[in-house]
């Protein structure tokens, strides 16, 4: 590929090119999970089923349901199977922009990308959920609990996606330090702002108990410390 | 109450002659506007935290005209997972509204009060105690009589199935009608404020009594949704009561003709 600028149009072809390869790459993730898809269910449940007593499950209050369920669960864990192919095109899109002398390979990134995700997505699953979990649950004792699938499951996803792209900050300012948009001292600048965000973030997205918003607040922070790392030795040299 | 009282004396205090209107441009009373919707904001936000910690003991009571209906045991469900926190919130909210009503009315009063003469201004301290009795004379009737009537109406009507209330669906029925009826039976403050402007008569309300009647029977049929006749008369009834109370406050406090 040539550093020469690309027209709007070759663009958006491109883009197509790339949408298209990663959507065959869902979709492909998406068969190969489907067999499995009551064992990952089983295991996205545990931080709420935990919680319950023996005997109590998750309910279904439509036919459909649970085999709409297992669909989502196939079609989330395809994503995540399918990740390192949908990195690549995104690598391979936002490449041809980047200075001639900084391209580097496509390894390093797809590669810290998708452990990014990852450790965001289990931080999620193993911190934040059984926490929120145990929250709400305790929050509605005075009930019976009759929590479906397909609410348990939206809830879910929401926390374990939200999570690992979070988590992907640091490689967001790893791009952004290339292109010159950020500088190590601009991150500096604006610390206090990044800190008041984290713990913004972490009300929102956490039930409302500082305990749970702090377990979230911290590892943004310390995110947001490492974007800077990266920045400073990544980063556009002025 | 001396709050209210207070206000009402700053605003007639104020260095205009007697039976004079305060000049104020549209401006000053968005203003005006402005500063009452705040305060109102405030009250609510600060009866919303006084009832937060009291949110499952309220929602206890709320629940009881359906429980009562239950085999004992037997509770209301949730189905999402942030359902019974969210819940509370509402609680905690809507309880908020009845103990912050005597300021949101008095900020209504504060409000209107400039476009009215000195003397009707007296009318302060009245004007918000009664119509806060009203609002909690119709919410009582609600909870008390309409809200068991509709719950064991409707129970009745699912005996075949299995009963699985959610919370948030039964709070969102029970609210809407409480709050209905609270509105509904602040009938004779309206009446009495478009008497006092000279809009309705004694007599208009007498004449206009059988159109009265036919929409009090519409009104109660669209606010309880039960099709059962008995519990739409149980609040047409009171409604058309209202009504005529509110003739006996036209004829005792309207503007005279003269």
């Amino acid at each position: 590929m040539s550093a020469e600028p690309a027209t709007l149009l070759l663009r958006l072809d491109d883009l197509r090119k790339r949408l298209l390869v990663s959507l065959i790459g869902v979709g492909v993730g998406f068969l190969v999970c489907w067999n499995f898809a009551p064992a990952i269910f089983s295991l996205l449940e545990r931080p709420l089923t935990a919680h319950l007593a023996a005997g109590e499950h998750l309910a279904y209050t439509t036919l459909t349901e649970p085999f709409l369920l297992y669909m989502k669960v196939a079609f989330l864990a395809g994503i995540f199977v399918a990740a390192p192919l949908i990195l690549l095109q995104l690598w391979l899109f936002i490449a041809p922009n980047l200075p001639q002398k900084g391209r580097m390979s496509s390894v390093p990134f797809i590669v810290f990308a998708s452990l990014f995700f990852l450790t965001g997505g289990y931080f999620g699953y193993a911190v934040l959920l059984p926490y929120t979990c145990g929250f709400f649950l305790q929050t509605g004792r005075h009930f019976s609990q009759m929590i479906t699938v397909d609410e348990y499951f939206s809830f879910t996803s929401s926390v374990i996606l939200a999570a690992g792209l979070v988590f992907e900050m640091p490689i967001l300012i790893f791009f952004l330090a290339r292109i010159g948009i950020v500088t190590p001292a601009f991150l500096i600048q604006k610390m206090k702002y990044a800190i008041l965000l984290a713990f913004i973030i972490g009300a929102i997205l956490t039930p409302p108990d500082i305990a749970s918003q702090v377990a979230l607040a911290v590892p943004i922070i310390l995110l947001y410390v490492l974007g800077i790392g990266i920045a400073w030795a990544f980063g556009k040299k002025v | 109450m001396t709050e209210a009282a207070e206000a009402t004396a700053g605003v007639g205090s104020s260095e205009e002659p007697e039976h004079e209107l305060p000049k104020m441009t549209f401006l000053e009373h968005l203003e005006e506007l402005r500063k009452r919707l705040l305060v109102s904001v405030i009250a609510l936000g600060v009866g919303f935290l006084v009832c937060w910690n009291y949110a499952d003991r309220i929602f206890t009571i709320i629940e009881k005209p359906l429980t009562q209906f239950l085999p004992p045991g037997d509770k209301l469900v949730y189905t999402r997972l942030t359902e019974p926190f969210l819940l509370y919130m509402k609680v905690a909210f809507f309880a908020g509204i009845f103990v912050a009503s005597p300021i949101i009315l008095t900020q209504l009063w504060l409000f209107i009060a400039p476009g009215l003469y000195k003397r009707e201004r007296r009318y302060a301290a009245p004007f918000i105690i009664i119509a806060s009795l009203f609002f909690l004379a119709g919410g009582y009737f609600g909870y008390r009589f309409l809200l068991p009537a509709t719950c064991g109406f409707f129970i009745e009507t699912g005996r075949q199935f299995r009963q699985m209330i959610k919370v948030e669906e039964f709070f969102s029925f029970a609210s809407t009608l409480i709050l209905a009826t609270g509105l509904v039976f602040e009938t004779p403050i309206l009446i009495f404020f478009l008497a006092r402007l000279g809009i309705v008569t004694p007599a208009f309300l007498m004449q206009k009594l059988k159109y009265a009647v036919v929409l009090a029977f519409i009104i109660s049929a669209i606010i309880t949704p039960t099709p059962d006749m008995v519990t739409q008369s149980a609040l047409a009834l009171p409604m058309i009561g209202l009504y005529l109370l509110g003739i006996g406050i036209a004829w005792a406090f309207g503007k005279k003709v003269t």
